[in-house]
């Protein structure tokens, strides 16, 4: 499909990028106001019981829904594949001598290729839906679930409905564009000789199906023509009315952030003057019923919500980020419903932020099923060669020490040609807008030994502790090692450096599984041969992943699954750390009478939804004297996602850019946050222009408590 | 949360949570008795600028102004959205307050009538406002014979496919009134 927008096109558009990042800000605020007048988990717990249900036994489930809907007279044909369920709407077309077909918006039957098929049998196929007939003039796929035609600005809706209706004027109104669609389809609508509608739900108890359109064009179409024929994915099965009301409080305000859309309707079989014809849609569908890890994407409501908060979604737009469905759900389901290679360059684009599964209604674990895909993806395709070189180093600690400290020395020499780096087309996109994040000349292990011989000189009775620095912390910014260490000493702590050089996360966020648990396997080993219980890190992404990856990774190997877990309580991220009553008391005490400073702060997204901070980094700040200014965008994603900014470095800086211009809007001069991989990818950003800095807490709170311990 | 403390509220209560939520969509709610209701018809529709109109068969004769004009003629006048501005009274079988719905399930020549036209003019007994959409589901359930069709109408048709610009009448009602009316 020419007609769809591509990355470098997408990228290209700042129409698009500005429409795509107002539209997420204003649905998110809305959305989180509908969502704030009902009890979220509680519907949460009751939809996915109810979903659970049907998927617990899906054959019967689709049989009783049959029997129920057969009851009422309609006639139910069940697909196999997207081909038969096309025949079976081609069959009927041929045997009725059907010439004109309303749809309302059907996900299923783009999926499908339903409208392209009846086309060329020479069917006039209206879509309805206003948004997707404006997709359907500009011949291209819906770029969002919900809103088709997000993508397009009103001249260019305009040029199209102009070639429906050449009468509507050049000065048009979107008032004028849409009286002009009415008129348009009033005609359609009383024309046709069969409605093709989806469905929202189909209810299991009395063979019923559901529709939710804000336009009416669902009523209209499940009443106008006397013949009717609906398709319906089987994950859209759901037991009884009541669970339907369930869903409709999660639907309306995840996807439009409404507390009910314009119409619901419910219809069978049995409605007199009217034939309906349901066909139930397979396609994949039990296949992904049969992987484990990804079932649960088969909960999924459509609602789109996944797209709305989606950081990369807001930079690309949804002809790349997904296949037929789009946002994170389109990554998980595209695989089995349209194929693998189908979204084997858009699954890279997800950075692992779990924005998605925070809104998603059904708690659809999104982001762990996409790295599925993407282990999936390398399996068939491979790694791209620089990556492949990058983990076969990586798998050996004192290989990837040498390559950091042979590429640390050559780093002055890499400054002093950075200017010229960044002239050089084929690296403007790496290098236009940060500072290279180069390897320190001196790592940290040196500069820990050191460290530790003058802390000895006074050393006063003190609990010892374990510090986990990470790659990042270790090879490149190695003085927030060195700032951690201090810190620890000034709160009585005597830490000792782990034997570590990576987590894996690279790796298994990458797709690479197998070199994920090679190094995983030699972290956990080094956790466990630490005689000290307690472990530290700022590396919060990597403490994450210590406690969550680990456990998929190991999942065919309990032995190591064990170990994980044991490793996993002994580690704590430095702000929990930093938090517990004793050391903010510490603290409190230690920084009283440190200047005043102002600074904003940055959720990282594994502290925030990996390891639930909220409030402590900010207690932290508090407790050292420092007084926040918050961004409103302080919860989005900077754009660093490991090897993610260096595989889509335009999509990383556009992020960065956002989180970057944001900070500036709060005045201060410090943004603040608890990940290594977020301060080294701001910071390079930062470092390009202007005063503002990024820093990690531990630097701040160190230098708070004066260099000198 | 809201449909709890919904459920022990009283019908007052109800209404007053139906009329908001309705004002929420830019429709418009009103209360009045069955004596007024004729009246009150005629001044919405007259307000509403509607220039012929349509009654669905189903409530009680006192309740209609004079006026309405018959079914086939009505449909002739909405095969054109420019012909005039049509309206359509129904008597909803039940409102829900939890989301200011009303529910109707009229047969498909009533739902042709109602979806044609351009102002809509739903009609509700006080004693049919329920809570929530739990105990709308169960009233459904238990009606005997079971509707073959039905809908939750919450305000008039809308779009915002146009660059997220809400606009009106897209297919169906560009405006939704509702009355509640108190025997």
């Amino acid at each position: 499909m020419s007609a769809d927008i591509g990355l470098e096109e997408a990228l290209a558009d700042a129409t698009l990028q500005a429409t795509l990042q107002n539209f997420q800000h204003r649905w998110r605020a809305s959305r989180d106001t509908a969502m704030a007048e009902v009890d979220f988990d509680r519907l949460k717990v009751r939809l996915k019981a109810a979903k659970r249900a049907v998927l617990d036994d899906m054959d019967a489930s689709i049989a009783g829904f049959a029997a129920s809907a057969r009851a009422t007279g309609a006639i139910v044909h069940e697909a196999a594949t997207a081909e038969e369920a096309v025949r079976y709407m081609l069959d009927l077309t041929r045997n009725r001598g059907l010439k004109m077909a309303i749809k309302s918006k059907s996900m299923v039957s783009e999926e499908i290729g339903l409208s392209p098929a009846l086309e060329e049998a020479g069917v006039e196929v209206v879509e309805t839906d206003l948004g997707e007939w404006i997709i359907q003039l500009s011949g291209q796929r819906p770029s969002h679930m919900v809103l088709p035609a997000i993508h397009k600005n009103k001249a260019q809706v305009l040029g199209l409905l102009r070639r429906a209706d050449p009468d509507l004027p050049e000065d048009a109104t979107i008032e004028d564009m849409v009286l002009a669609a009415r008129g348009y389809m009033r005609s359609r609508f009383l024309a046709a000789d069969v409605g093709i509608t989806g469905a929202n739900a189909a209810i299991v108890e009395d063979g019923r199906l559901m529709i939710v359109t804000n336009e009416g064009n669902g009523r209209l179409t499940t009443t106008q023509p006397g013949l009717q024929v609906t398709f319906v994915g089987v994950e859209k099965l759901i037991p009884t009315i009541a669970d339907a009301m369930t869903q409709l409080r999660l639907l309306a305000r995840s996807a439009t952030a409404q507390h009910m859309t314009s119409y619901v309707t419910f219809f069978r079989g049995d409605d007199p003057g009217r034939e309906l014809h349901i066909v139930l849609v397979d396609n994949g569908r039990r296949s992904l019923r049969a992987r484990p890890e990804k079932e649960e994407a088969l909960q999924c409501i459509r609602c789109g919500a996944c797209a709305n908060v989606c950081p990369a979604f807001q930079v690309v737009g949804g002809h790349v980020f997904g296949h037929i469905y789009t946002g994170a759900i389109g990554l998980v389901v595209s695989p089995e419903l349209n194929g693998l290679q189908s979204v084997a360059e858009a699954q890279s684009l997800c950075l692992s932020c779990n924005a998605c599964a925070t809104v998603c209604p059904v708690d659809i674990p999104l982001p762990a099923q996409i790295l599925e895909v993407r282990r999936d993806v390398v399996a068939a395709n491979g790694l791209k060669w620089n990556k492949a070189a990058g983990f076969r180093i990586l798998r050996h600690p004192i290989l990837f020490r040498l390559c950091a400290r042979t590429l640390g020395l050559a780093a002055p020499v890499v400054r002093a040609v950075e200017p010229m780096l960044r002239r050089l087309p084929g690296l403007r996109a790496q290098t236009s807008w940060r500072r290279l994040p180069l390897p320190a000349a001196r790592p940290l292990p040196g500069r820990w030994r050191r460290l530790q011989r003058a802390m000895d000189r006074h050393r006063e009775p003190s609990s010892p502790i374990g510090y986990f620095a990470g790659c990042i912390t270790e090879t490149i910014h190695p003085e927030t090692g060195t700032a951690n260490a201090r810190l620890l000493y000034r709160l009585g702590y005597e830490p000792t450096l782990l034997r570590q050089h990576c987590c894996g996360l690279p790796a298994s966020n990458s797709g690479d599984w197998e070199t994920a648990r090679v190094i995983a396997r030699q972290t956990i080993q080094a956790i466990e041969a630490s005689v000290v219980a307690e472990i530290v890190s700022g590396a919060n992404s990597c403490v994450a992943a210590v406690a969550a990856d680990y456990q998929a990774l190991f999942r065919a190997d309990p032995e190591w699954q064990r170990r994980a877990t044991l490793a996993s309580a002994r580690l704590v991220d430095m702000t929990t750390f930093l938090a517990r009553p004793a050391n903010l008391d510490k603290l409190r005490v230690v920084a009283a009478g440190a200047a005043p400073l102002e600074v904003t702060y940055h959720d990282s997204c594994q502290s925030l939804t990996a390891l639930g901070l909220k409030s402590e980094g900010r207690r932290i700040l508090e407790a050292v004297g420092c007084e926040l200014v918050e961004m409103p965008t302080c919860e989005e994603c900077c754009g660093f996602g490991g090897s993610f900014a260096f595989e889509h470095p335009q999509v990383a800086e556009r992020l960065a850019e956002r989180k970057l211009a944001a900070a500036k809007d709060t005045s201060t001069a410090v943004l603040v946050t608890d990940n290594s991989g977020c301060v080294m990818h701001l910071d390079a950003a930062a470092r390009m222009g202007g005063s503002l800095r990024a820093v990690h807490l531990v630097d701040l709170v160190a230098q708070r408590l004066g260099a000198n311990l | 949360v809201l449909h709890v403390t919904l459920a022990s509220a009283t019908s007052g209560d109800l209404i007053g949570r139906l009329g908001s939520r309705l004002e929420s969509v830019s429709a418009t709610c009103s209360t009045t008795s069955a004596e007024k209701v004729a009246a009150e018809v005629a001044a919405t529709l007259a307000r509403a600028g509607v220039t012929a109109w349509v009654a669905v068969p189903g409530m009680p004769e006192s309740w209609l102004p004079d006026g309405a004009i018959p079914e086939t003629a009505y449909l002739d006048l909405a095969r054109d959205v420019t012909a005039g501005r049509l309206g359509c009274v129904e008597l909803a079988a039940l409102a829900v307050a939890e989301t200011g719905s009303l529910m109707t399930h009229g047969s498909r020549e009533i739902r042709q009538l109602a979806m044609l036209s351009d102002v809509q003019l739903l009609l509700v007994r006080a004693a049919d406002v329920v809570a929530d959409l739990d105990q709308a589901a169960a009233a459904i359930s238990a009606m005997q014979p079971p509707p073959p069709h039905f809908s939750f109408v919450t305000g008039a048709s809308r779009t915002s496919d146009i660059e997220r610009t809400l606009a009106i009448g897209v297919h169906g009602p560009s405006q939704l009134y509702v009355m509640v009316v108190d025997q």
